[in-house]
């Protein structure tokens, strides 16, 4: 069973006095543990197909399952759990809590889902990213890529079954970058995590098992699956 | 608890600044709210300890129809033969002028008098009151009559003391101190025995007052209801340490005045916290969109909002609370000038414990209640939208504040409506007042927010008439960016400006009405024991003698007297019977009568002319009676007509002047008003009664014991004009605090705004704005704002005037013109615009001082 699906997604949005059509009925599977890499033009609607993904909006038409349930049927505290236990993002800008430490950052899904016994694991995964020594520090005083692993790290420490990256390498120069999707790729693998992962980086798409582009609304299978 | 202190706290201790500002908006809005509260414990508690140091372990006191001389003293056998009392302390007591000389040796050897006047609590009583304090040995020769000399006098009576009284000047020297009964008047009083104190107060053998110890075991409920049955319907049965209910009214009308204006700074302070939490929320809009995305809950992100403004509250709250002391400490002072003059009790200023629990959760309660509206709107915002930096637009905000703006003047002029409704045919019906109270308020806070609203449309037309200046034209730019944050600042500039503008042209109007009054009616010169506006429950009066002396003056034609008498015993039953000899006090031409007419002829048969106000609470009409209360019983007097004015608690009745002596008995005037003979100046007469006054007192020790005022018209409207001024002092004191807090909600919200538009004032210093010019947009902004708070303040201040014209009489009894002071927006609106540049002050250097590259990466 795939463990995400869409089927005919449609999502509008209004810019100014404008209706955008991002999505123009997507369709899309992917099983437990494949790494697909989504490619597109700016504004094509990659960001867009992630936040349904992830349950941080509904379509306006369609459906979005994710363990076979459909996300748009969740009430608004259903979806938020399904984000804590179920799905991990990790975005372009990081957005780590500036206030937090790494450690406190990392810990944060699991604070936000009371669970107990978390400092282990958070110890676990910031030795597992190799930012422990820096697990006492703020945000501020990271570099790119150390911030980057940090929000790796706070993505998998839920042990989710999805991961939805959006650009993890955009803000990264290329030799950081690399480190970072190798690490990436390395966790998913470890942990059968599904990874959907939004790419501009030609190096990102050839780690995937699958390519996908999308345009003007549409998705198409590069890779020819 | 750990999230709490991870998202609320700690983002708290990393942003010290807004946390500052917010705590100081809170305490500034909470210290005007707590001040009230401690006024009105103050004056309970003043009260308190005053009445319980001198009724002693009684538990009950009679008092009389009248405050001077209502008690037959045939009423102390009543009382005492009642099942259940165990003693009756008969007693005299009255507030009489006190004048300590003090004399300093100078340089050359001469001899300077440095005199002290104030007022002291004058008791008289006899062998019976070792029941109110330890037995002292009383004889019956001890209370005696010997003279001028007192039983004793408090630690505070010093030097050379000379008593005014209904007799004249009395030297109380070589009285025994007593350190004893130290809340009696913070030691300013002096013990009589009662004869002597009957006949200081021109008392005859009546009495003020009969304190009642009960046999042990009674029940002090039955025998309250047994006395009054006793005493009669004239007399009042009160606690006997319960305030006079003078000091009762003083709380009843004018605190609700300070409590609104209190309420109103902590409305303030709670849109200042509004803004602050609003500008954190909007900064934080990013790390609110990621907490989702990782699966917070919306009850989780609410309680971190909430956690946050609950600490800023409390801590807000108890600074608030101190500051409140402060805020408090010139209205007890104002109060207790009026309750020393009326009554001989101090106020002082009481802070208790329960001040600073108020604070603290007024504090708590107004920054959680500020925090909610943003916080849902917070919770509201698209997750996704923000994460894919898609922002909201802010299309439709003009259109909103236009909206809001039609809304609130169609509640403004309901508010009119409700105010006029309630004025209509003096406002004689019962309901009429409350209605006006209501009206006035809806008026009042509707135009407030009717300012808030206007103030974007106000600043719209500047960018047409904004110089070809940069920094101007990005300052009004700005403003109208955030209207939202606009109005608060224009709202509490606003509300300082109209608190300014109304009580400066509610004084004037006031002061044009007396000056009108005195002007117009008075024939001839006054002269009087007690300063001019003085209350009329001073027991001081002019010695028989001086009046002979006075009435036989060459350039006298008549000297006319006039009384008055403060009855009843409750709030609800004060009544201020007055009686003149002056033909102008009710004349039949009269401008202010509003029931009825006045026959002069019918009225000097024994008819009364009643004001609105005792019209209103009795519900008597022209023709109807009106039961007066006098030593000897009830009385009933037919009311010929009502008319405008007030008296003490507002209630009164004027009487004719023989019908006053039959009643009340005949009493030493306290002022006279001497007719000028014809071909004879105010200025004559007026050395002339200065002559028979101080032709025996030619010293200025002698001088200086006894004093008299006399007064040409001149001078009475110039005394009249100052009273008021010392009156309006205290709404003047809250009208600073408003403007501190005003200062607070500019400066909050420029410092915050220009937080958030930390980016913007990188991009503009890279383009080239010099340091100045960042500096000069911030400054515009506060004086754009401040220009433009004036003109609307002036013009809500203007519209609520006019309705506290037309609800004063409803409340105060008098009615006063239409008397805006536009001049007076000139002091208080340059003063508002300068409060709003000098909080620009702090946020304009910040913006000057932007580092350009930080700035630019801030996000």
């Amino acid at each position: 069973m795939a463990l995400l699906e869409m089927r005919g997604v449609v999502k509008r949005y209004r810019r100014g006095d404008e209706d955008v059509l991002a999505l123009a009925g997507v369709d899309l599977e992917v099983p437990p543990g494949e790494l697909v890499a989504l490619v597109g033009p700016s504004g094509s609607g990659k960001s867009t197909l992630l936040h349904l993904a992830g349950g941080l909006d509904v379509p306006d038409a369609g459906q979005v399952l994710v363990g076979g349930r459909d996300l748009a049927g969740l009430s608004i505290t259903e979806r938020a759990r399904a984000r804590r236990r179920e799905i991990g993002f990790v975005f372009q800008f990081f957005h780590l809590l500036p206030t937090l430490t790494v450690a406190e950052n990392v810990e944060l899904p699991l604070l936000l889902d009371r669970q107990r016994g978390r400092q282990a694991r958070v110890d676990e995964l910031l030795a597992r990213v190799g930012i422990d020594h820096r697990a006492g520090h703020l945000p501020a005083e990271l570099s790119g890529g150390e911030m980057q692993r940090a929000a790796i790290a706070r993505a998998l420490v839920a042990r989710p079954e999805l991961l939805l990256a959006d650009e993890p390498t955009g803000n990264l120069d290329s030799a950081t970058g690399a480190e970072v999707l190798k690490l990436l790729a390395e966790v998913v693998a470890e942990a059968g995590t599904a990874l959907v992962m939004v790419t501009h980086d030609e190096a990102a798409a050839a780690l995937a098992d699958r390519v996908l582009h999308l345009r003007d609304g549409h998705l198409i299978d590069a890779s020819g699956g | 608890m750990r999230l709490l202190r991870l998202l609320s706290w700690r983002p708290l201790r990393k942003r010290p600044l807004r946390a500052l500002l917010a705590i100081v908006a809170v305490a500034a809005g909470t210290a005007m709210a707590v001040s009230i509260f401690v006024v009105r414990s103050s004056v309970s508690t003043s009260v308190h300890e005053f009445g319980r140091e001198l009724a002693g372990p009684t538990e009950l006191r009679v008092v009389g129809a009248m405050r001077r001389g209502g008690l037959q003293p045939e009423v102390v056998d009543k009382i005492e033969a009642t099942d259940g009392v165990a003693a009756a302390v008969p007693a005299v007591q009255g507030v009489v002028d006190l004048n300590m000389l003090e004399r300093y040796e100078l340089e050359d050897g001469s001899t300077s008098l440095a005199m002290h006047d104030t007022w002291a609590f004058l008791l008289g009583v006899d062998c019976r009151a070792e029941v109110l304090v330890e037995p002292f040995g009383c004889t019956g020769d001890l209370v005696a009559d010997h003279g001028d000399v007192p039983l004793a006098v408090g630690s505070a009576v010093t030097g050379e003391a000379y008593l005014q009284t209904a007799t004249g000047s009395v030297n109380i020297t070589s009285a025994p101190v007593v350190d004893s009964l130290p809340s009696l008047g913070d030691g300013r009083f002096v013990v009589y025995p009662l004869p002597a104190a009957q006949r200081l107060l021109a008392r005859d053998e009546q009495l003020d007052a009969v304190y009642v110890l009960p046999e042990d075991g009674t029940d002090i409920a039955a025998l309250r209801h047994r006395l009054e049955e006793v005493v009669g319907p004239q007399n009042g049965v009160l606690a006997s340490d319960e305030g006079p209910p003078e000091i009762q009214l003083l709380l009843i009308s004018a605190l609700p005045m300070f409590t609104l204006i209190g309420l109103f700074g902590l409305a303030i302070g709670a849109l200042l916290v509004y803004n602050t939490i609003t500008l954190s929320l909007e900064e934080r809009r990013r790390e609110i969109a990621v907490l989702g995305a990782l699966g917070g809950t919306r009850r989780a992100l609410a309680w971190t909002v909430l956690g946050e403004a609950a600490v800023l509250g409390g801590v807000g709250g108890i600074l608030g609370a101190v500051g409140g002391r402060f805020v408090a400490a010139p209205i007890v002072h104002s109060f207790s000038g009026f309750a020393l003059s009326t009554s001989g009790i101090p106020i002082d200023l009481h802070v208790g414990g329960s001040s600073l629990v108020l604070g603290f959760v007024a504090g708590v309660a107004v920054a959680v209640a500020a925090a909610a509206v943003p916080m849902r709107r917070a919770l509201r915002a698209d997750v996704a939208g923000e994460l894919s930096n898609r922002g909201a637009g802010s299309n439709g905000r003009h259109a909103n504040f236009r909206r809001r703006a039609i809304v609130c003047e169609v509640v403004s002029l309901v508010g009119l409506g409700i105010v006029v409704l309630a004025s209509r045919n003096g406002g004689l019906a019962k309901w009429q007042p409350p209605i006006g109270g209501l009206g006035f308020a809806v008026v009042a806070v509707s135009l407030l927010l009717l300012g808030g609203n206007l103030a974007p449309l106000a600043i719209r037309p500047l960018t047409r008439l904004v110089p070809d200046s940069p920094a101007g034209r990005l300052a009004v730019a700005n403003l109208l960016r955030a209207p939202g944050r606009t109005a608060i600042m224009v709202v509490s500039l606003a509300g300082a400006t109209a608190t300014a503008f109304v009580t400066a042209g509610y004084g004037a109007g006031i002061k044009a009405s007396l000056r009108d009054e005195i002007l117009t009616n008075m024939d001839g010169v006054s002269v009087s024991a007690v300063r001019s506006g003085t209350n009329a429950n001073l027991d001081i009066a002019l010695p028989p003698e001086l009046v002979e002396r006075l009435a036989s003056l060459e350039g006298a034609a008549e000297v006319r007297r006039g009384v008055t008498d403060l009855t009843g015993s409750h709030p609800r039953d004060l009544v201020m019977v007055s009686a003149w000899q002056d033909p102008w006090a009710i004349k039949e031409d009269s401008d202010k009568v509003v029931a009825g007419h006045i026959d002069r002829e019918a009225f000097d048969r024994g008819e009364a002319v009643i004001n609105t106000l005792m019209a209103r609470d009795t519900g008597a009409r022209p023709g109807d009676t009106v039961a007066l209360r006098t030593p000897r019983g009830m009385v009933d007097v037919k009311v010929q007509a009502v008319i405008e004015g007030g008296g003490l608690g507002g209630r009164e009745a004027i009487i004719p002047y023989n019908m006053h002596e039959r009643l009340y008995g005949g009493q030493p005037p306290r002022s006279l008003n001497i007719k000028l003979k014809p071909g004879v100046s105010f200025e004559e007469l007026e050395r002339q009664i200065f002559d028979a006054l101080y032709r025996d007192q030619t010293d200025a020790e002698s001088l200086s014991r006894s004093s008299y005022f006399v007064s040409t018209p001149d001078t009475l409207v110039r005394d009249a004009e100052d009273n008021v001024r010392y009156t309006l002092l205290p709404f003047m004191a809250l009208q600073r605090g408003l403007l501190v807090v005003s200062f607070v909600a500019v400066l909050s919200t420029l410092l915050l705004v220009g937080v958030q538009r930390r980016r913007e004032m990188g991009m503009l210093a890279a383009v080239g704005m010099t340091p100045w010019r960042l500096a000069q947009m911030v400054l515009a902004e506060a004086a754009v704002v401040g220009l433009v708070a004036v003109a609307l303040g002036a013009v809500g201040g203007a519209v609520t005037l006019w309705a506290l014209v037309q609800v004063g009489p409803l409340v105060v009894g008098f009615a006063n013109p239409f008397h805006p002071e536009w001049l007076s927006l000139i002091t208080s609106g340059g003063i508002v615009v300068v409060v709003a540049l000098a909080a620009a002050a702090w946020p304009a250097r910040r913006a000057a001082r932007t580092e350009v590259i930080p700035a630019l990466r801030y996000e």
